[in-house]
């Protein structure tokens, strides 16, 4: 067999063309921006901040915070949005958030069955799978089984909390805190915290 | 339950007995997109089993409903 009848295209040099959202989205961009109704510097921000400002590194954050200051624990599980703000984290689909603990007994999980709520900022945009009719589907009807695949087996004297967020309230998981959290600095908890563990997917 | 207008109250839970767990105060129904008068809000949790029969796994589904999708 030659390398030149086994050259299948995909190293790159020839780029997808746009899918038809994309090309819809472009085409509603520019139209947006030609009647003046936006800047393309106030899209620029936006996708900025999307890019950089938020995501699970600020859900990290808030669970790390929480493991290491009882105080703050105790308001994150009194009022979430108020003690998330006290980072200097809140803003759309964050302004009622409420914070679900994980412990030795019980663990949570979060979902949309109706669209894809998510708490934006703590968590970013949600993950592909989140909104898959899939986990919408089977995570209220079989979480267990849906949670092995993500890897998290639970024994069976753990409860399973399924919240599907169907109002204005967003969720986070408190996961529990790894053994030996009071030897180690808030800075090194941060990077052990991931967006699956504050979904609930992982334990 | 089968309303006639937009409902965040799904299928899956419609006519099943449940228990509320928090009042959330009232908050506007997403039929009347925020020009309705406020309702009140609940959490609301369900055995895995009352939803969905003998053979479900154990655990509890929490959901938050409106007022008026309450029976």
């Amino acid at each position: 067999m030659s390398p030149n009848t086994d050259h299948d295209h995909d190293h790159g040099h020839h780029p997808a063309p746009p899918s038809e959202v994309e090309l819809r989205v472009a085409a509603i961009e520019s139209l947006l921006v030609e009647r003046g109704l936006v800047t393309t510097d106030a899209i620029d921000a936006v996708v900025e901040a999307y890019e950089h400002d938020l995501g699970p590194m600020n859900g990290a954050k808030v669970v790390a915070h929480a493991w290491v200051d009882e105080g703050y624990r105790a308001r994150l599980l009194d009022d979430a949005t108020a003690a998330i703000a006290e980072l200097g984290f809140g803003g759309a689909e964050g302004e009622h958030i409420v914070a679900l603990e994980n412990t030795p007994k019980v663990h949570n999980v979060v979902v949309c069955t109706l669209c894809s709520c998510y708490p934006w900022p703590v968590l970013g945009l949600p993950p592909r799978w989140y909104k898959s009719p899939e986990y919408r589907s089977r995570v209220v009807r079989e979480p267990r089984a849906v949670l092995a695949e993500f890897g998290t087996v639970l024994g069976d004297d753990v409860e399973v909390r399924v919240w599907d967020s169907s109002a204005e309230i967003r969720y986070l998981v408190l996961p529990l805190a790894p053994d030996g959290v009071e030897a180690r600095s808030e800075e090194e908890l941060v990077p052990l915290v991931t967006r699956d563990h504050m979904i609930g997917v992982v334990r | 339950m089968s309303p006639p207008h937009h409902s965040r109250c799904p299928r899956y839970v419609r006519g099943v007995a449940g228990t509320i767990v928090t009042a959330h105060g009232a908050w506007p129904l997403p039929h009347t997109l925020g020009a309705g008068e406020p309702e009140s809000l609940y959490t609301v949790a369900f055995a895995m089993a009352d939803l969905w029969g003998d053979d479900a796994e154990p655990g509890t589904l929490c959901i938050d409903l409106w007022e008026s999708y309450l029976e």
